[in-house]
């Protein structure tokens, strides 16, 4: 069997028989567990609508036309299959630690989310519902539609299995995905948010509006939560090499601890009050840990309007 | 301008090591390890926060260690401060030393340790040697009173640092008081007149509490005034004798004395039984013992017999101390044989009080007397004259004419003559007999007073004034009072004084004529009373006061006192001796002091000082002469070693605290600031790396 990159199999055997659900109506090309506002192939007959140019002639109900001359559509409750987005941030932020004793310990960041991203998709796909991914960074994006057989995990895989690199360019691309995505869907950003809250927060507002259902993975690296340094060090953005500082790391430390609890109280405060479910994710946890914990929080949670 | 001076400037050198933190502060920042980062949003935005504030802690940090440092390279130093104004320590320094060179700087605390003396020379040489420079000048004087010139003194600024310390080494310790005070004024002499010096005077004692500290200024030059006090390790044991008191003692019997020897305990610890011993011409003669409570002082009486009549020169001694100068007291006495009457009766007769002598007899037949008392008639029987002391003749008509001739060679060669009056004498042959020898010519018998109705019946008179200083007067004189309750009736009126004539009227009647005169002869007295010695003419012989004082009249006509306590000096004490003769004399000094000859002055032999305690003797060619020996003690203020406070120090100079090893706290005015400003630096230190 071919080996997937990202794709730990022991992950995938721990993961819980339970499925995953959106917790808003999504809109699904396929029947499935979703309930979908769209009225369309069910056996549950709802209503029927004049026929206007656009609908579908086989959904016409002839019988009906021989009743009354007049074209009338069948419409039917739908439950639809779930259109999911992963977006992945392949930044070069998202390549820390990248200092070889670190990684020994705990993956990158971006390995992390890749590897997440695998597990939520084979998630999805073991449930039947489609899967799209978006990986982007300021360069490039990968784009993967979104679509349900098994088999697409492979083509994800390999789309995710790009080096991660240049700026985040998060508001641009949640913008264009705001865009571009009609349909409700259900949309995982896996990032370190290492951006501006504002700019984020409008942007997920948007997307919440147009009834996405958002799920954030914010993940950051025990480094960045705990900054053991100590003695002078010279940090180098791993965004933009040439911006450095030379600093006593000891001494600056909880103004940098104060900064950070700042920002992640700011994109918590963002997600909580965008109907966003947040998940705040240190690199050292385990994986499974983390999908079991999204799976039961969403098999819990209340079904939101 | 006052001025930081350094005793191992060598460690300034330490000040090099200001360099360590900023080196490693520089190389720190060089050596920063370079760490990719992915949340340096953050780390900016709080470095745009706090980088003024971590700039200075950083300079402050980097401040106080480099302080710290340099603090402890300072200290290593050693710095003193010197009050110096209008110099420098970069000048070249005029130092004047003053070597305590007194009795008490001979204390040891152990029989081998060195002397206070010692200790302080090789300090003072240590001082010398370390601190001098080769463009300072150095003088050397002596802390002892300057009463002997002292040949190792260097009393001129030198530049010779060796000649100093080779004078040091021959230098002795002295017998002699300390006189700081006036060491310094001559410091201050030499000092005067150096302009662009530090100058400076140190001075090397005890500072005991006799040491005079307190000196004027003789001129407004900045002199700076160093102590450098050298002192036992624990409070000093001292005890000494502080006098011995010699006088006869007639009550125990003919020849005995009593030695009074009197001692002070100069520490806190009391002595119980010490062990006094009295030596007499090199003989033992007495020991006992004493308790001797703490800083007291006790008396210890020994009664001596000395039957041999002489010269008796002795001390007495305790055991040992710290500081033995003190514990031995020289003095020396002249016993003399019995001194021999002859008391001539001119008037006997069968009924004993009414005889010439009646009274006079009994006065001076006192067994605890030490006459020898012959009575013999004015009769051709009459024994030789030199063969006594004293001879009173009462009431004489006439003596055989070639005994009569004797007695003005008698008197001349030291004898003394009592004539008292009566009705046979009669006054033109007596002046004639006695001519050479009266103290003024007789003019004849009046009564004191008559009735004024003319019927010649005799009125008494009070004796009247005495001289009140002359030895037969002296201790019994009390107002006057006491000799004037005699009364007489009867008087032989003198003449008129002649210019020629030495007579001296030591006693008048109250309405004015002579009652008692005298006149010396030679090596003799003559006294002269112008009444009689019986009642015929006067109460005198009944009087309490008569036997008293009939015995000094006849104690002083025997040649003063019956025995001479030999005179008593301190050491270094300068004095003129009358001593017999005049040829030169030589003195005969203890063992180890050489002999000097004195040759005579005016006011007689000039006595250079005793350098050591003793007893001192004369020859002349070759043999001891006759006169008894000068004793040389040391002043017992010396004895007290109790120190002078520090205060007390203060407030006259400089207290520079010396150990036994040398300086090595010299700089400690200055150590407790440095200790205090690193303490304060690494409390800062600590303040900085948590709070800022």
């Amino acid at each position: 069997m071919r080996r997937i990159p990202f794709l730990d199999p022991q992950v995938l055997t721990k993961l819980p028989p339970i499925a995953l659900k959106a917790l808003r109506d999504v809109e699904g090309a396929l029947a499935g567990l979703h309930q979908s506002p769209h009225h369309g192939q069910s056996i549950e007959f709802t209503e029927h609508k004049e026929y206007s140019p656009g609908d579908e002639i086989r959904h016409i109900d002839w019988k009906l036309f021989a009743k009354s001359d007049r074209y009338y559509v069948k419409q039917f409750e739908d439950e639809t299959n779930l259109r999911g987005y992963i977006l992945l941030d392949a930044s070069a932020s998202m390549n820390y630690p990248q200092h070889p004793k670190d990684r020994e310990q705990r993956p990158t960041k971006y390995h992390y989310a890749a590897s997440l991203a695998l597990a939520i998709a084979y998630l999805l796909l073991r449930q039947r519902d489609a899967i799209g991914l978006l990986a982007f960074n300021s360069k490039q994006q990968h784009y993967l539609p979104p679509k349900s057989q098994p088999s697409y995990l492979l083509p994800l895989a390999q789309a995710i299995d790009q080096p991660a690199q240049e700026t985040t360019a998060l508001p641009e691309n949640l913008r264009r995905l705001a865009e571009t995505t009609r349909r409700r869907s259900l949309l995982f950003l896996i990032s370190d948010f290492f951006s501006d809250p504002d700019q984020i927060e409008s942007l997920l507002k948007q997307l919440v509006h147009r009834g996405h259902d958002i799920v954030l993975f914010h993940l950051l690296d025990p480094d960045e939560v705990e900054f053991p340094f100590r003695d002078q060090t010279l940090f180098e953005d791993l965004e933009s090499p040439t911006t450095r500082l030379q600093i006593d790391a000891q001494a600056i430390r909880p103004y940098y601890l104060q900064e950070l609890q700042q920002f992640l109280d700011r994109i918590e405060h963002i997600a909580k009050h965008s109907g966003i479910t947040y998940h705040r994710i240190r690199t050292d946890t385990p994986m499974i840990q983390v999908v079991r914990d999204m799976i039961l929080r969403r098999a819990r949670a209340k079904k939101r309007p | 301008m006052n001025a930081i001076s350094f005793l191992q400037p060598v460690f300034l050198y330490g000040l090099l090591a200001i360099s360590i933190p900023i080196l490693i502060h520089l190389i720190s920042r060089r050596r920063a390890v370079r760490w990719p980062f992915a949340a340096m949003e953050f780390l900016l935005r709080s470095h745009r926060r706090v980088a003024r504030r971590l700039r200075l802690k950083q300079f402050l940090l980097l401040l106080l260690r480099c302080l710290l440092i340099a603090g402890l390279a300072l200290a290593f130093a050693k710095p003193f401060f010197q009050r110096a104004q209008g110099s420098s320590p970069a000048q070249p320094a005029a130092y004047v030393f003053i070597l305590d060179d007194s009795m008490s700087m001979r204390y040891r605390e152990a029989p081998n340790a060195p002397t206070l003396f010692d200790r302080a020379r090789s300090s003072m040489q240590r001082w010398i040697r370390r601190n001098a420079r080769g463009e300072d000048r150095l003088a050397l004087l002596r802390g002892a009173a300057v009463t002997q010139p002292q040949r190792n003194e260097q009393t001129e600024l030198t530049f010779d640092k060796n000649t100093l310390l080779n004078k040091l080494d021959a230098w002795r310790v002295t017998y002699e008081n300390s006189d700081l005070a006036a060491a310094i004024l001559r410091a201050q002499t030499i000092l005067q007149k150096q302009r662009g010096v530090r100058a400076q005077i140190l001075v090397f004692s005890d500072f005991t509490q006799h040491s005079q500290i307190t000196y004027p200024r003789l001129t407004d030059q900045d002199i700076l005034v160093r102590f450098f006090p050298i002192r036992p390790t624990r409070p000093a044991e001292n005890r000494a004798i502080l006098f011995v008191e010699v006088s006869p003692a007639p009550d125990i019997g003919q020849d005995a004395y009593q030695f009074d020897v009197v001692l002070r305990n100069f520490s806190a610890k009391p002595y119980s039984d010490l062990p006094v011993t009295l030596v007499l011409n090199e003989m033992p003669r007495a020991r006992g013992f004493v308790h001797l409570p703490p800083w007291g002082t006790a008396q210890k009486r020994f009664v001596v017999q000395l039957p041999q009549t002489g010269n008796y020169a002795g001390y007495a001694q305790i055991a040992a101390d710290g500081l033995d100068a003190d514990d031995r007291y020289f003095f020396s006495l002249r016993t003399r044989k019995r001194p021999s009457l002859l008391l001539v009766n001119g008037d006997p007769r069968p009924i004993s009080y009414l005889d010439e002598i009646f009274y006079l007899t009994n006065a001076l037949r006192d067994d605890q007397l030490p006459f020898r008392v012959e009575i013999k008639q004015a009769t051709a029987d009459l024994p030789p004259a030199n063969k006594f002391d004293v001879i009173a003749l009462s009431n004489i008509e006439q003596l055989p004419t070639a005994w009569q001739e004797q007695l003005p060679a008698y008197v001349a060669r030291g004898g003394g003559l009592f004539l008292s009056m009566g009705n046979q004498v009669r006054p033109e042959a007596f002046n004639v007999a006695f001519a050479d020898l009266l103290p003024r010519q007789l003019r004849g018998v009046a009564f004191a007073a008559q009735r004024p109705d003319g019927t010649g019946v005799a009125l008494s008179r009070f004796f009247g004034e005495v001289q009140a200083n002359h030895p037969i007067f002296q201790r019994m004189y009390r107002d006057g009072i006491l000799f004037q309750s005699a009364r007489a009736t009867k008087l032989m009126l003198v003449e008129t004084r002649r210019a020629q004539e030495s007579g001296e009227i030591l006693w008048r009647f109250s309405h004015g004529p002579p009652a008692l005169l005298e006149r010396k002869v030679g090596q003799g007295r003559v006294l002269l009373l112008t009444t009689t010695i019986d009642r015929d003419w006067t109460d005198l012989p009944i009087r309490p006061f008569f036997q008293p004082w009939i015995q000094r009249v006849f104690t002083y006509l025997a040649g003063g006192a019956r025995f001479h306590r030999g005179r008593t000096l301190r050491v270094a004490q300068k004095t003129h001796l009358q001593l017999p003769g005049q040829e030169p004399l030589r003195i005969l000094p203890p063992k180890g002091v050489p002999s000097v000859l004195l040759r005579p002055e005016e006011r007689g032999f000039p006595f250079p000082g005793a350098p050591q305690p003793g007893n001192y003797h004369f020859e002349r060619q070759g043999k001891q002469i006759d006169s008894l020996p000068l004793s040389a003690n040391i002043d017992p203020a010396e004895s007290d070693l109790r120190p002078l406070s520090d205060q007390e120090m203060q407030k006259s100079g400089q207290l520079t605290q010396t150990s036994r090893a040398g300086f090595s706290s010299q700089s400690e005015r200055l150590w407790p600031f440095l200790l205090f400003a690193l303490l304060l630096f690494f409390f800062l230190e600590a303040i900085a790396l948590r709070f800022l």
